[in-house]
């Protein structure tokens, strides 16, 4: 899987490093988030989101990224973070789960960070649970913490309403 | 390891194919012992799996190939006869071939697992190690030595061409195989195209037309230089990942969709010739282009047919009873997903078949039929579908038992019964509460799970109905749609947004306003049904089941007070989905949902609009069960449309005052014949017509009433009703043509006698209806 970056927000040129250590950041609710740069897949600005009745509240709708049907999740909600009224945040964070490409709303984009030489840290204990049970871990980096996120975990949301319906 | 794990995944795939083959090659042996082309082709496809599993180290398979090449060499070397005891071990070892195979797909090695190789290959050298009874030479068995054999293949062999009786490198009618695979009946024998047992009459030919694909990929067997001909027509295509195809599928759905964009915008810029030439182009490309992906998906319905002679041969074998198989149309190509989807209800309906239908030998004979029961399984295509017959000369089903057991079941009432027609009668084996049923399997022998052969097949977008004569046989009749990925749909709209209701869900479209609001709509303990046309149909408002519109629980009125009713039906379950509008039909392509949003039940899948915009599939079935609507007999649900359907009636006086009806399509033309020109006289009146002869008779006379009363002579013209049927046609003389009405036919037994099927309430006055085809014969002219 080669996932086709086109991180616009990011200053730093592409260089071909150990993509292992690379991150693809955004920032929730003040919070700053990393992904694997494997993992994502693109990112887009906001797009109209068809709105999907009775599927849990984290699933802000659908969108079509070019033919393909994309899930639309809201990471804020997924973070039991307080969301603004003025609607869903604008940025769409495509990233690959279990074969699916699926779009993770975020507030900002930020710089791809490359982690070489920092350990990948459990969570600290005090996090708030919704926080800690998406993460992965933490890398202490100098400027800020960077909260790397369990994508596989943060998009397989709960259904509020498994029952009903066939199989 | 990479490489091994490729290897061994593509001596799986080839190893399947090969088994496919081998057990038609078995059972077919059966009924053609001495066959060297059959008995040399088992026994290279089981040398061609011992060699690999040997090089591959799968030493169980190994040691098991080894003993049945061994049984195998005997019997080609003539060392011995197939026999029954033969063909049961052979097929144990392929079965136990296959359970291994699983083991290493799953595990990789065939060390594990429970397989019972050991058993199989003591079974194997127990019949090695008898004196092989018969002599080297004798092509038949005598008679006696196959007692109970199944003839499954051997009723059809002797029918076969040449091939599997010919010296191998016989070269015979060349094109039987290739050209015509799909000879009017095709019995087991030739139906395989790539039967391995017929492979010399590919010709020189088609070989070499084939050959510059041909010579590519030669991963096949070690050995595949012994059987060139038959490899030849496998080599000219080309293994493609069935990801890659799915993925096609989509993008081609995605061109087509844009393609429409496009012609849309072009439209309003005819000036620009140019753009106007390469819309024009782009259609015609896109469309080629869906059609051609769409083909790759296609597959034979004979990959499913393969499978079945092994397993009529060992039903018929384990119920002895005798089964002649006949295969036609193998050749039928549809959806590669549908397929797969197909697979299952068709065995359930063969089963049922052969053990509820086809009676022992001993009954047989004494109902005055050959012993050996027919099983003919038929596809074809018919208008954009598949359609699948499976048909048997069995007992047949008896309706009155199905009654009884409906009955005692609770399926239906008695006044239900009393309304249904035997054909509806007999769909009632398809309701729920006849799959358990020991009870039917005694009384009527059908039903077993037939309810999960419907709803199998309607999920998939099909229908399945079955006729039945007692005595004479049963067929079931399964109607698939081509491909799943592209469906005709209603868009509907609720709010701001727009969802799709998969045609095949739809039965009609309701608009209730006005008055009849305040009549036919009411809330019963807060659920809204409807009445409509004596049934109450329960409602669901559309924005109320998707929780849009908690505040208002009641009818969505929309601006012109009234409501729009979307009578849908699935699974059984037929409701009224109340919708704020409704859009026009399209084709859509359905995506699936990402996984987040899958069990919720409530939709289908999405699809994208002409704007690029994401609309919803809806799931008629999901959503009646998160609101606890329930399946009701499907029996009554399809009375209901039969009663609804209207018939055009030419409604006509017989004489004055006496009215009757004929369905409009039964005739051809309305004259007036001028008393002059008829010829004849009495019953033989006719008159020159069109360049033939009409015959002419009074349908008064025909229909025991009386003559008309006098003053009918002094007439200067007849009324004739001019019914056509093939080359037969009669004039039938009326008094007067009333009026043509569209009508709900409710028939009534009242008034029934020769000639008149019952009657009916049309326009308000009791009609006898005609029944056309016993006047014509009581006219005999048919």
């Amino acid at each position: 899987m080669t996932p086709t970056t086109h991180l616009h927000a990011s200053p730093t040129p592409w260089v071909p490093v150990d993509v292992q250590t690379q991150y693809c950041t955004f920032a929730v609710d003040g919070l700053l988030f990393g992904v694997p740069i494997t993992q994502v897949q693109e990112v887009l600005r906001w797009q109209p989101l068809t709105p999907v009745p009775l599927a849990s509240e984290q699933v802000r709708g659908l969108l079509n990224l070019r033919g393909q049907i994309v899930t639309a999740v809201c990471l804020r909600r997924c973070l039991g973070r307080p969301f603004p009224d003025d609607g869903d945040p604008p940025l769409n964070v495509v990233v690959r789960s279990a074969g699916e490409a699926v779009s993770l709303l975020v507030d900002e984009v930020g710089d791809v960070v490359d982690t070489a030489g920092h350990e990948l840290l459990p969570a600290p204990a005090n996090l708030p649970a919704p926080v800690r049970d998406l993460l992965q871990g933490v890398v202490a980096l100098p400027e800020a913490i960077l909260l790397v996120l369990d994508v596989d975990r943060t998009v397989g949301v709960p259904l509020e309403n498994p029952a009903g319906g066939t199989p | 390891m990479d490489d091994d794990a490729e290897i061994i995944a593509e001596f799986l795939v080839e190893s399947h194919e090969n088994l496919d083959q081998l057990d038609r090659d078995l059972v077919e042996l059966e009924g053609d012992p001495g066959s060297p082309e059959l008995l040399s082709s088992i026994f290279r496809t089981i040398h061609t799996i011992k060699g690999t599993s040997g090089f591959l180290a799968l030493h169980r398979l190994e040691a098991l190939t080894h003993v049945g090449e061994n049984l195998l060499a005997t019997l080609r070397d003539g060392e011995r006869t197939m026999t029954t005891e033969v063909a049961e071990v052979l097929l144990a070892m392929v079965d136990a071939v296959r359970r291994l195979l699983a083991a290493v797909e799953a595990t990789g090695s065939d060390v594990a697992g429970d397989v019972d190789v050991d058993s199989v290959v003591a079974s194997l050298r127990a019949v090695l190690e008898e004196t092989p009874p018969t002599p080297a030479a004798s092509p038949e068995p005598a008679p006696g030595s196959e007692p109970e054999a199944t003839e499954v293949a051997a009723a059809s062999a002797p029918e076969a061409p040449a091939p599997a009786e010919g010296v191998p490198d016989a070269v015979p009618a060349a094109p039987v195989v290739l050209a015509a695979p799909a000879g009017p009946v095709v019995t087991v024998a030739p139906a395989v195209p790539l039967d391995v047992a017929a492979p010399a009459p590919v010709p020189a030919a088609p070989e070499s037309l084939l050959a510059p694909v041909a010579a590519a990929p030669s991963a096949a067997a070690p050995d595949a230089p012994f059987e060139p001909a038959a490899r030849s027509a496998v080599d000219s295509t080309v293994r493609v990942d069935v990801d890659l195809l799915d993925s096609l599928v989509q993008l081609v759905g995605e061109l087509v969709l844009t393609r429409n964009q496009i012609l849309r915008r072009t439209e309003a810029r005819e000036e620009d010739l140019e753009l106007v030439r390469a819309a024009q182009r782009l259609d015609q490309v896109a469309s080629e282009l869906q059609e051609g992906v769409m083909r790759t998906r296609m597959q034979p319905i004979g990959h499913v047919w393969s499978k079945m002679p092994r397993i009529v041969r060992d039903l018929a074998h384990q119920l002895e009873r005798q089964v002649q198989l006949d295969l036609e149309g193998h050749e039928t190509e549809l959806d590669r997903s549908l397929l797969e989807a197909l697979r299952d209800p068709l065995t359930h309906l063969v089963r049922n078949a052969i053990d509820h239908g086809i009676e022992t030998p001993a009954a047989r004979l004494a109902a005055g039929k050959p012993a050996t029961g027919r099983l003919l399984l038929r596809a074809r295509h018919e208008s954009g579908q598949v359609v699948v017959e499976i048909t048997d000369d069995g007992k047949g089903i008896d309706p009155e038992a199905i009654a009884a057991a409906a009955l005692a079941r609770g399926v239906v009432t008695r006044e239900e019964l009393a309304r249904m027609e035997p054909r509806d009668v007999l769909a009632l084996v398809f309701e729920p509460g006849f799959s358990t049923a020991a009870v039917v399997t005694n009384v009527s022998g059908r039903g077993v799970g037939m309810d999960v052969v419907r709803t199998n097949i309607e999920r998939i977008g099909g229908t399945v109905d079955v006729q039945s004569v007692v005595g004479e046989g049963t067929t079931c009749r399964v109607r698939i749609p081509l491909t799943l990925a592209i469906i005709p749909a209603l868009l509907v709209q609720e709010g701001a947004e727009r969802y799709a209701l998969p045609q095949v869900n739809l039965v009609e479209l309701v608009r209730v306003e006005g008055e009849s609001l305040a009549t036919d709509v009411e809330v019963v303990a807060g659920a809204p049904v409807l009445r409509l046309r004596g049934e109450l149909l329960p409602l669901l408002p559309l924005g109320t089941a998707l929780g849009v519109d908690v505040a208002a629980p009641t009818l969505p009125l929309d601006e012109r007070d009234g409501v729009t009713v979307v009578v849908v039906q699935a699974d059984g379950v037929r409701y009224g989905l109340c919708v704020a509008e409704v859009h026009d039909t399209q084709e859509i392509v359905v995506k699936p949902l990402g996984r987040q949003l899958k069990a919720l039940g409530t939709y289908a899948g999405a699809t994208i609009m002409g704007d690029g915009r994401v609309a919803l599939i809806l799931d008629v079935a999901g959503l009646a069960h998160a609101h606890g609507i329930v399946p009701v007999p499907v029996s009554k649900v399809e009375v209901a449309v039969k009663r609804q359907e209207t018939t055009p009636m030419l409604v006509l006086e017989v004489v004055p005052g006496r009215r009757a009806a004929l369905p409009l399509h039964e005739v051809s033309r309305l004259e007036e014949i001028e008393v002059g020109r008829l010829e004849g006289a009495g019953r033989a009146e006719a008159v020159q017509y069109r360049d033939g002869i009409l015959p002419l008779v009074r349908l008064s006379s025909l229909i025991g009433l009386p003559p008309a009363p006098d003053g009918e002579e002094e007439r200067a013209t007849l009324s004739v009703v001019v019914h056509e049927d093939g080359e037969h046609r009669v004039g039938l003389v009326i008094d007067r043509v009333v009026d043509v009405v569209d009508t709900v036919l409710r028939r009534s037994e009242v008034g029934r006698r020769d000639g008149v099927l019952g009657s009916a309430v049309i326009d308000g006055r009791v009609t006898d209806l005609l029944d056309l085809d016993a006047v014509v014969t009581a006219a005999g002219v048919a």
